[in-house]
């Protein structure tokens, strides 16, 4: 009997963190939504300016925003995360020394640092992107193994993708 | 688009078969269509391709560990031990980029004539970044449809607390 609710219990709880019965919060979805396309908006201005700098700082700012769970809300995150990773490494693609400081960043993107697995999201190609952004900075450490691993969930998630499109345009 | 008869009913006509492209231009011109199926194609031979990778003949292979060669002087062996590794991976990846380019030009730098896709561009990040580009739109067009939905249901919501009928 012990074994049985212990069992659900871990169902459930996985679950849970999978994001599949995080509570249903519509307003924060939507609220954090417009904001996010109000916000990419005004970066887009701001690169088309050239400044980039500016770009960078809102897209931290971003990053730091409360985020809802479950699989809409990591998506949305991991958008801002993959936008502003790949403005940081192509500021400075020479600088090895920001390559450690890009990696907490991948690593917090996708939740790596609070969980001993990363999070679970369905495949999206915002989540993809991240772990081939993960890849590259690890290439850039010269973790060229762990480089490996990450291009590898990269490339098995947009292979789900390109032939889910596939599928919805025959 | 119009389909010819039977051309999703047996196994050696589906879309990983070599023989797609072919069905896929007759049926074409069964149905009187005219125009590039490049974007189509291109989208067979990458999927054909991750599921089945095919080999690159020597002449490709000889390019790739020409253009492979000045990053390799000075580097430890082991780190040649990775690139080897990597070479199948990265031309899966590059092989995403065939999308993109054959929406965009005919001219692209990429040779994926008699079903060897020899990558000219540079491998790894890029075509990570080619296929995110291949495949956002999509994606954010589903997300916005779901806040959609989930604004209409907040609203609904709303105007039965406000007792409104």
């Amino acid at each position: 009997m012990l074994g049985i609710l212990v069992g659900v219990g871990l169902t459930f709880t996985g679950l849970a963190r999978a994001g599949r019965l995080a509570p249903s919060r519509p307003e924060a979805i939507v609220s954090l939504a417009q904001l996010l396309e109000v916000e990419h908006r005004r970066v887009d201005l701001l690169l088309d300016r050239g400044d980039t700098q500016r770009a960078l700082a809102l897209l931290d700012a971003l990053r730091r925003e409360p985020w809802p769970e479950g699989d809409l809300g990591t998506q949305l995150r991991h958008d801002v995360y993959g936008r502003l990773l790949r403005l940081r490494i192509d500021e400075y693609p020479q600088d090895p020394s920001h390559w450690t400081g890009l990696l907490e960043l991948t690593e917090e993107g996708l939740g790596l640092r609070s969980d001993a697995n990363a999070e679970v999201t369905s495949p999206n190609p915002f989540t993809a992107r991240l772990w081939a952004l993960h890849g590259e900075v690890l290439e850039g450490l010269g973790r060229d193994d762990d480089a490996l691993l990450a291009y590898e969930k990269a490339l098995a998630m947009n292979r789900v993708l390109l032939d889910r499109e596939l599928q919805a345009d025959p | 688009m119009n389909h010819p008869p039977d051309s999703r009913d047996t196994a050696d006509t589906g879309v990983l078969s070599e023989h797609w492209e072919d069905v896929l231009q007759a049926g074409q011109a069964m149905a009187g269509e005219q125009g590039s199926l490049e974007d189509e194609i291109a989208i067979a031979r990458l999927l054909r391709h991750s599921v089945r990778p095919e080999a690159l003949d020597e002449r490709a292979l000889d390019s790739i560990w020409r253009s492979l060669e000045p990053e390799m002087v000075s580097v430890p062996w082991w780190r040649r031990i990775a690139v080897v590794r990597w070479t199948p991976l990265l031309a899966v990846a590059a092989a995403g980029l065939l999308v993109v380019i054959a929406r965009s030009s005919t001219d692209g730098g990429v040779d994926a004539s008699e079903g060897i896709i020899v990558a000219r561009y540079p491998v790894g990040a890029s075509a990570f970044e080619a296929q995110f580009e291949r495949l956002a739109p999509r994606a954010r067009e589903r997300v916005t449809a779901e806040v959609d939905v989930k604004r209409a249901w907040l609203r609904a919501q709303l105007l039965a607390q406000a007792g409104v009928p």
